[in-house]
């Protein structure tokens, strides 16, 4: 177990060097300027040279590339061209805002997922198994743009239950209040993912169902309940762990869509204007960042099958 | 799974909790929440780089003159007089006495003049702490700043130089030498200035909080607290205005226009704006552009009216050249240039007489979106519609902001569209980079003459008007430069966007100002 831990946390390290490669010549050698953007109308051909040399731009890129990594290595993720600010101090600063709300959004998904799963499988061909299938593929089909300003039209503007933007009041809140405000984002960003892990509990769970096992505890008459739990759903909730795994691996990288319209001040907003205006370092460094917590949240994924399945030996 | 119900119980009592909850706290009291389209990237005057900073940063600062609300008027601020010497080589300001930073120190001529000397001198010890774009571009003149007396501040340039006061109101603001000292390379997160408001805290992304200055020199503001909020997404916005989460919206969609000024419990401010959208056409590259009589047959084949009533719901005014009547005196009117009135028939025949009998194809590239592009997409598409009518058959070519620049740069289009905005009244900045000859852009050269304007005639008066300092003479010159820039018919200049703000009724004397928005004046209930 430990020297697959090992290996598996080693191989962390091409693969990051990989994804800090791809990314770094995505975003140089996609068109636009950073100093062109920052400078807009006053972007004269002296004040951009000036700006590139200043923003140690003017290297080669092959040069800056290996200076970025020199400095990753030593823990720095340089500074944001825009801010002037660490990019790890601006990275962390969001960091929180979306584990807030992929946390939020995962104690709905998960349980009401499962719940709802569990329940078309039982149900299985009936008008509830019929209405939760059409449910479900409805999270899946809609946007969340949509689906965020749908609830915030009825339970902000109609019902006035929740407010419709931003993280606490305007003013800033107690924790009450930020829960208030955690409601309606969590809700639209749980709303796919909820309606995935419905699917695939549901279908693995029917297959669980249809085990000689699941037969043979029925038969030797078990109660359905403890049928259901022991023995079904327990093997059925497999496939469903590496779903979640990989959804929250997603979501911690920033909900774009859901940040946006909720004004959430999260790492997907930031990096969609890092983009936006070619803050290189910022970019880099975020994505850096959130695909090493990607790749060990599918290691705890991993491990977790082990736990779960005593079939499965990591060696 | 009996835990799965516990937490599935937890998250019911905690969304019943959190229903239960107060309703939103909106502005109480004296306070004035503001929703702005974007987060403020730097807060410190002389490094703001985007329109969105200012309206973060501006409340909390002084110049030592300012635009006058709702116009680009030249009004006395921390300087209460000023001379400008016959040569036209140096300005001698009298400051204002009494005025204190919001840190406590005096602000008098030696502040200001360390305040400036920080931003245009690379030897002073603190200009190696911030990035002062503006130093060799808008101040760039600006040879020294020096303090002769305690409230006698001296300016001198290195040639004289006209729209010197336009730039100080707009990029020269007084920023605390105390601060300056204090904050070094963290300066742009700690504004200290002389303002209205005085800086409280700023949690990026989240809001910026001020309170009002009890010593502003113009007297205190009626509003105690002042809360700027990012809130990118237009709907959301609206809904936050109509629920009370906020008191005050800025970018209001054309489409929502009429509804807003339906509800009882609303207000909506429109004022003028310095911006013109506008499509350039490359002389250079295809054959039709680069004959005069296409280009003026193109421009009557579109309907401005239509796109300004239609897609932009009345949220503009149609242009007749590059400068928005917010421009007096410079702007020229309808009279004074060539206008293209909306004929197709019209357009026709300059095209067959050009021998374009069955007209061409040209590509038409458009952003997606962008600042100051009001509805890029739609708008091109009836400019699209409008030119197949005279049968020029247009293929759209959308792309996304920051690459949209590579392409305007090196020339890579047959027509594009693009907006430009001043932040000042003089017009220096839009029509000498667009229309100087030595401004041609490519990839070496990233200025914004992008239709290959060249006329020796336009480039000795762009010339004369900067060093002009006779302000009657500099009108006739602006007027002659627009008069041939509308002749040329290089450009079709379609509408200047008017500039949009909807607030809660209990937000009283709000005036509104093209750029930014200024609470000083604003009393809330």
């Amino acid at each position: 177990m430990r020297r697959y831990l090992i290996r598996r946390l080693l191989l962390l390290l091409p693969l990051l060097l990989g994804v800090s490669l791809v990314v770094f010549l995505i975003m140089h050698l996609s068109p636009g300027d950073p100093t062109v953007l920052m400078l807009g109308q006053d972007a004269t051909p002296a004040a951009v040279a000036k700006l590139r040399a200043e923003l140690g731009l003017a290297d080669p890129l092959p040069i800056q590339y290996v200076k970025w990594v020199g400095r990753v290595v030593r823990g720095d993720l340089g500074r944001s061209l825009w801010t002037s600010r660490p990019v790890l101090d601006e990275v962390l600063e969001r960091f929180l805002a979306t584990l807030v709300l992929t946390a939020a959004s995962v104690c709905i998904s998960v349980p009401f997922g499962i719940a709802l799963g569990v329940a078309g499988a039982v149900a299985r061909g009936t008008a509830l198994d019929a209405g939760l299938t059409l449910l479900t593929i409805a999270g899946i089909s809609l946007p969340v743009f949509w689906i965020g300003l749908v609830l915030m039209v009825t339970f902000s503007l109609h019902l006035g239950w929740f407010p419709a933007l931003g993280m606490t009041s305007p003013a800033g809140g107690t924790s009450a209040d930020a829960l208030h405000h955690l409601v309606l984002p969590a809700i639209t960003l749980a709303a796919p993912s909820l309606a995935i892990i419905a699917r695939i509990t549901r279908t693995s769970t029917v297959e669980a169902l249809a085990q000689d096992y699941v037969r043979t505890a029925f038969a030797k008459g078990l109660p359905r309940r403890r049928v259901m739990l022991k023995h079904a759903l327990n093997n059925g909730l497999i496939p469903v762990i590496t779903v979640v795994g990989l959804q929250v691996g997603q979501l911690l990288g920033g909900a774009v869509l859901t940040e946006t319209v909720f004004a959430w001040p999260g790492l997907g907003t930031m990096l969609v204007r890092g983009i936006l205006a070619r803050d290189f370092p910022l970019v880099q460094g975020a994505v850096l960042v959130v695909a090493t917590l990607f790749v060990l949240v599918n290691l705890l994924v991993d491990l977790a099958y082990a736990y779960i399945d005593p079939r499965v030996h990591h060696a | 799974m009996r835990q799965t119900w516990r937490v599935l119980g937890l998250i019911l009592l905690s969304l019943a909790v959190a229903a239960g909850a107060p309703p939103p706290a909106g502005a109480a009291g004296k306070t004035v929440v503001v929703g702005i389209t974007a987060d403020a990237v730097i807060l410190d005057p002389p490094q703001v780089l985007s329109a969105t900073d200012r309206k973060y940063a501006m409340n909390m600062f002084d110049g030592l003159v300012e635009q006058e609300l709702g116009s680009f008027k030249i009004a006395p601020a921390l300087a209460e007089r000023w001379e400008v010497a016959k040569d036209g080589l140096s300005y001698t300001f009298h400051l204002r006495k009494g005025v204190t930073f919001h840190d406590g120190t005096p602000f008098d001529a030696e502040a200001a003049a360390f305040s400036l000397d920080r931003v245009i001198n690379p030897e002073n010890p603190y200009n190696k702490f911030g990035r002062f774009i503006y130093a060799t571009t808008r101040l760039g003149q600006i040879k020294s700043v020096e303090a002769v007396d305690k409230y006698v501040l001296r300016i001198n340039l290195k040639a004289p130089y006209a729209p010197l006061l336009d730039y100080l109101a707009n990029d020269g603001h007084i920023v605390s030498p105390a601060a300056i000292k204090k904050h070094e390379k963290e300066i742009g997160a700690n504004p200290i200035g002389t303002g209205p408001f005085k800086f409280v805290r700023w949690e990026r992304g989240k809001r910026l909080v001020m309170e009002r200055n009890p010593n502003y020199w113009k007297g205190p503001s009626k509003v105690e607290q002042l809360i700027l909020v990012p809130m990118p997404e237009a709907q959301a916005r609206l809904i936050a205005l109509r629920t009370g989460q906020v008191d005050f919206i800025e970018g209001v969609p054309p489409d929502n226009l009429a509804d807003l000024k339906r509800d009882a419990n609303l207000t909506v401010a429109e004022g003028l704006s310095p911006q013109v959208w506008y499509v350039v056409m490359n002389t250079k590259r295809l054959k039709p552009l680069g004959d005069v009589r296409v280009r003026r047959a193109l421009n009557h084949a579109v309907n401005k009216d239509a796109i300004v009533k239609d897609v932009l719901k009345g949220t503009g005014t149609v242009a007749v050249g590059p400068l928005s009547p917010l421009l007096a005196p410079y702007a020229a009117s309808a009279r004074e240039v060539t206008v293209y009135d909306y004929d197709p028939e019209k357009a026709k025949k300059l095209l067959a007489e050009a021998g374009y009998t069955g007209g061409f194809d040209l590509t038409l590239s458009v952003p997606e979106s962008g600042t100051g592009m009001q509805s890029p997409l739609s708008m091109a598409t009836v400019i699209q519609a409008n030119l197949a009518a005279v049968g020029v058959r247009a293929k759209l070519q959308n792309y996304e902001w920051g690459a949209y620049q590579k392409v305007r740069r090196e020339g890579d289009f047959d027509m594009a569209a693009f907006s430009w905005t001043v932040g000042i009244g003089n017009p220096d900045i839009i029509l000498y980079a667009k229309f100087h000859s030595t401004e041609h852009a490519s990839a070496q050269h990233p200025s914004y003459n992008n239709s290959y304007f060249a006329d020796p005639e336009v480039d000795r008066a762009l010339e004369q008007t900067r060093v002009e300092l006779d302000e009657a003479k500099r009108v006739a010159l602006y007027k002659q430069i627009q008069k041939k820039i509308t002749d040329s018919a290089d450009h079709l200049w379609v509408d200047h966007e008017t500039t949009l703000v909807a607030m809660n009724k209990r937000i009283r004397n709000f005036k509104i100002h093209p750029q930014i928005h200024y609470f000083w004046s604003v009393d809330a209930n």
